[in-house]
């Protein structure tokens, strides 16, 4: 770096002795609203900024002393989520102050700056007791599914899209029950062709039903200059987007004809899509020659209907979060930018050449490696004993700890204790100290807790900041590094309320400068809170039961669509028996019921009178004339053909009462198959059985 | 001509004739189309239902003359065809044309006629000539014959021969009118159409005899690619190997329906066929040429449920699925 640039940088950096007026200049920007808008909802803990705020002529956050008497936040649940100061910090739960029993709201957004705060809700005894940041502290009801703020037309918007949302689902299982129904009705003959079904496509002739896909190969093969290809796979694209849409369905065996007869519900697509099939078939079956030309012109006119849908719906979710965020700039209160925010110490900290922002590893993984760094710790920071050993390590390596509320190890002899009063009181400066002349203000609550070995050997300890004789602040320097920790009663002093009053921007901004010259690393409760997976992420933001809605939803629409949503698939074809499979089962109950006597008696009758129709041209009564008949006929012996009759007859006979039986009859059901195996080659030979 | 033209003069033809025919434009449509292809139509209906109307309506439009021939039992074949009668005057025989000398000929009830009567008419739809004591008298051009047949009344019927029934281009099923159409017809009545009297309809008459014919050569110009020859194939193949047919659709099948695929192009004002005109007009060419397995009638199956499974088993050429 240049001597010059040096000197640049230098003079930008601001003195910590202008760091009042510097603060005064952040809070005076309108994004921090509790300076501005006089109707500024404060929680019940910003309400405690109130006493020290007194009407002044030259007021660092002028609207403030007005927003103390405006109605309060009812983000309540945010404090006790830690996002925001506790409210029992104070004991003063139920203390807020509502007026109109409409409190106004405030919004959740921005919420890494909430992690800033980290105060946990437990601490009401202030003694230090350490809690888990977790939400075990949340009652029942508030865990509650609770709808995001939309404001007017959003809110009418969203509901029009969920209830058109929920209309379209009936139709469509409803269209496609009722398109199952007239599907399992198509006319098909029960048995198919000896060709069978046509032949599936080879790998070679792989069908692409992905629309975006078939418009890509369209365009590519347009610019190699084969239109042919180009309008093939435009032509494929438009159909499969009107089968994606269920609007047409696409078979192999199905002509354009039938495609735009399909689309005679919608006759503007319909008229549309009858134009691009005739410049298509033009191509396939005509004389046209394809051009760029008129691929130009199919591919405009597929496009808008290949693409529309998703259009439609960019267009109405674009409009849709578009309404919402309209609705919540409305009334928009960022909470990094509220007085229980940080933005503004990190800016004045900014504006002094120190950088701060929050740690991204665990603490438990801080690198003994580093010097000169600093770490503050905010409010209630779950620590377990072997992290704090790391971390007294860490800063034995030369390195700073800031702890502001949250209790410290034990073996360093700190604890904290609160005052039962109350009451907002002005904590000083230590008079020995670099801070001398510095008057602290923040609504008081804790004080440090010093044993007196630790207080009477102040060689290695320095009390920063003290009220009366109660410490505020304390100074250790730790190992041969030039490590120090710094133990505060509360975090309040890096808080934006914080630079508000007194001098607190001068210390901190002075205190920041001491400190380290290298980067600083704010720690709050929401540090190692994040999901160790999606899942988790879904079940914290009681989010499941709308996901396993959402998936009961597409199944539904699944089991409904078929093939229009999931992989394609042929219509149900009905199955009927064939006339043979009824006779089959007909000879099966005959055979199970030993009947084939009965059977034979039937066929013999049917046989005998087939015999006589086919070969004898006059009526002729007797069995010989039809005997000597046949065997013209066949060619066969005229003397079995005639005992083959007269057994025949005999059959037939024998049931029906007839006493003419001249041979006996066949006992077994061999015999019987015989006899009528015989009949039926005589019948199939005199001309067949029609 | 251009396809457009043709297109036009077609769309013309179907608005006079539906002026008079009302909601039988499908019909109407086949009607022409074995006009324009030089084939005959076998309509089956119950009477009444308006088609000797659509003659007589049609030859006023097409400018041809059109004759009828109520088929009954003792019809003759010289009764249709005309024979040699003994002229005094000249002492000679002298040849009386009968009534199949006609371009558009009505045949009614053609299965009520013997077999012999219908063998002279059907060879003279094949021949478009007729042959008398050894002299071939070629008939007018165009010759169109429409030929009808009841389906409900069967006793004391000839029915047709399969192999003469393959000698019509097209079968065509005529089923009553709808309610809404047919108030239609009787509000007309009302006003007072006369089907006797088509001469105060006024209707146009759009072509001539000659023209028509014109129309009729035009057809060979109309483009049929490879693949639609294999798809007609296709389908023809596919009624011989069906399960349910005993007999399918002959050569002759296969000719007719490129035939009426290419008339049907033509009056759609294209110049070349595609597969809609094929798929579309398959159950009227195919439907008399097939002959089913007794079992399949015992089911129920009907010609058409069998092309209705060829159809839709057959792939059609250059399809996107």
């Amino acid at each position: 770096m240049t001597p010059a640039l040096l000197l640049l940088v230098t003079l930008a950096i601001g003195h910590p002795s202008q760091a009042n007026d510097a603060a005064k200049k952040i809070l005076a920007d309108d994004k921090y609203s509790f300076c501005s808008d006089e109707e500024y909802p404060l929680t019940a803990m910003e309400a405690a900024w109130c006493p020290p705020v007194s009407p002044s002529p030259n007021p660092r956050c002028p609207a403030f002393h007005h927003a103390c008497n405006a109605p309060r936040s009812e983000l309540e649940h945010l404090d006790r989520l830690n996002f925001n100061r506790g409210t029992n910090r104070e004991g003063d739960d139920d203390g807020e102050v509502n007026p109109d029993g409409t409190p106004r709201k405030r919004s959740e957004s921005d919420p890494d700056s909430g992690a800033a705060d980290g105060g946990e809700a437990g601490d009401a005894d202030g003694g230090g007791k350490r809690k888990t940041p977790d939400r075990e502290v949340l009652p029942e009801d508030e865990e509650s599914f609770q709808m995001p703020e939309l404001g007017g037309f959003a809110y009418y918007l969203f509901w029009f899209v969920l209830g058109a949302g929920v209309l379209f689902l009936i139709y469509v299982i409803v269209r496609n029950s009722s398109r199952d129904e007239s599907d399992s009705e198509e006319p098909t003959a029960p048995e198919t062709t000896e060709l069978g079904p046509e032949r599936p496509p080879g790998p070679s002739e792989q069908v692409v039903r992905d629309v975006q896909a078939l418009l890509e190969q369209a365009r590519t093969a347009a610019s190699a200059g084969d239109f042919n290809k180009a309008i093939r796979h435009t032509h494929a694209a438009l159909l499969h987007r009107l089968d994606h849409d269920g609007l047409i369905r696409v078979a192999p065996f199905r002509t354009n004809g039938d495609y735009v007869s399909d689309l005679k519900p919608q006759p503007d697509l319909r008229s549309n899509v009858r134009e691009i099939v005739r410049d298509v078939e033009q191509v396939q079956f005509g004389t046209t020659l394809a051009d760029a030309g008129l691929f130009d012109r199919v591919f405009k006119r597929v496009v808008p209907i290949a693409t529309r849908r998703a259009e439609t719906l960019v267009l109405l979710l674009a409009s849709t979060l578009l309404s919402c965020t309209c609705g919540e700039l409305r009334k928009s209160y960022p909470y990094d930018h509220s007085p229980s925010g940080t933005k503004a110490v990190v800016e004045l900290a900014a504006h002094h050449g120190r950088t701060l922002d929050f740690l991204e590893v665990p603490l438990a993984k801080l690198p003994l490696s580093d010097r000169g760094r600093a770490i503050l710790l905010f409010h209630d920071v779950f620590i377990d004993a072997d992290t704090w050993k790391h971390i007294i390590k860490w800063v034995d390596a030369g390195n700073h700890l800031v702890v502001a509320g949250t209790p410290p190890p034990a073996d360093l002899s700190f604890a904290y204790g609160s005052d039962s009063t109350g009451k907002t009181v002005k904590v000083s400066a230590y008079q020995q100290d670099q801070y001398s002349d510095l008057t602290l203000v923040v609504p008081h609550q804790n004080h440090l807790v010093l044993p007196e070995p630790i207080l009477g050997s102040a060689h290695n300890n320095q009390i920063l900041v003290r009220e009366d004789a109660k410490p505020y602040a304390v100074r250790l320097e730790r190992g041969r590094l030039d490590g120090t920790i710094t133990v505060f009663a509360d975090d309040r002093l890096f808080l934006n309320g914080g630079m508000m009053l007194g001098d607190n921007p001068r210390f901190v901004a002075q205190f920041f400068t001491d400190l380290t010259t290298g980067p600083i690393d704010m720690v709050d409760s929401m540090l190692e809170l994040g999901s160790d997976s999606p899942a988790e992420t879904i079940s914290n933001s009681n989010l499941t039961a709308t996901f396993l809605q959402l998936l009961a939803l597409i199944a539904l629409l699944y089991f409904s669509r078929g093939v229009r949503f999931g992989a394609p698939r042929d219509p149900p074809t009905r199955s009927r028996r064939h006339y043979t499979e009824h006779i089959e089962a007909l000879g099966l109950h005959y055979a199970r019921a030993r009947a084939s006597r009965h059977a034979l008696r039937q066929y013999s009758a049917w046989a005998l009178e087939r015999l006589r129709d086919k070969t004898l041209t006059a009526r002729q009564p007797g069995l010989y004339a039809l005997a000597q008949a046949i065997a013209g006929r066949t060619g066969d012996d005229e003397t079995k053909i005639m005992q083959l009759l007269v057994e025949a007859t005999g059959i037939r006979d024998d049931e029906s009462g007839s006493t003419t039986t001249t041979r006996p009859r066949p006992h077994t059901v061999a015999e019987d198959l015989r006899l009528m195996q015989e009949l039926a080659r005589l019948v199939r030979l005199v001309g067949g059985p029609r | 001509m251009t396809p457009q033209q043709f297109a036009e003069i077609c769309t013309r033809i179907r608005s006079q004739v539906s002026r008079v025919l009302l909601g039988q434009d499908e019909i109407v449509d086949n009607v022409l189309v074995g006009v324009l292809a030089r084939g005959h139509v076998l309509i089956e209906g119950v009477p009444g239902l308006g088609k000797t109307l659509m003659v007589r309506t049609l030859a006023r439009v097409l400018g041809c003359v059109a004759k009828r021939i109520q088929f009954t039992p003792d019809l003759m074949p010289s009764d249709v065809t005309g024979g040699n009668i003994f002229n005094q005057q000249k002492q000679q025989f002298e040849f009386m044309p009968g009534p199949v000398f006609t371009q558009l000929l009505l045949a009614d009830e053609i299965n009520r006629a013997p077999a012999k009567t219908q063998a002279a008419l059907l060879e003279a739809m094949a021949d478009r000539s007729v042959s008398t004591d050894g002299v071939t008298r070629p008939l007018p051009a165009p010759f169109f014959v429409m030929a009808t047949q009841n389906p409900v009344e069967s006793q004391g019927t000839y029915p047709l021969p399969e192999a003469q029934l393959d000698r019509f281009l097209l079968k065509l099923d005529v089923t009553h009118p709808s309610r809404e159409i047919e108030k239609r017809l009787l509000t007309n009545v009302v006003k007072g159409f006369d089907a006797a009297a088509l001469e105060n309809v006024g209707l146009e008459q759009v072509v001539t005899a000659e023209n028509l014919v014109f129309m009729q050569n035009y057809l060979q110009q109309v483009r049929v690619t490879d693949d639609l020859l294999d798809y007609i194939t296709d389908i023809v193949a596919r009624t011989r190997a069906h399960r349910s047919v005993y007999l399918g659709a002959s050569p002759r099948g296969s000719i007719a329906l490129l035939a009426c695929g290419r008339a049907r192009a033509a009056m759609e004002g294209r110049d070349f066929v595609i597969p809609d005109d094929i798929k579309t007009l398959a159950p009227s060419v195919l439907r008399h040429r097939l002959i089913l397995h007794p079992d399949a009638e015992f089911e129920g199956t009907s010609a058409d449920d069998c092309i209705t499974t060829i159809l839709n088993e057959a792939r059609v050429p250059k399809t996107a699925a």
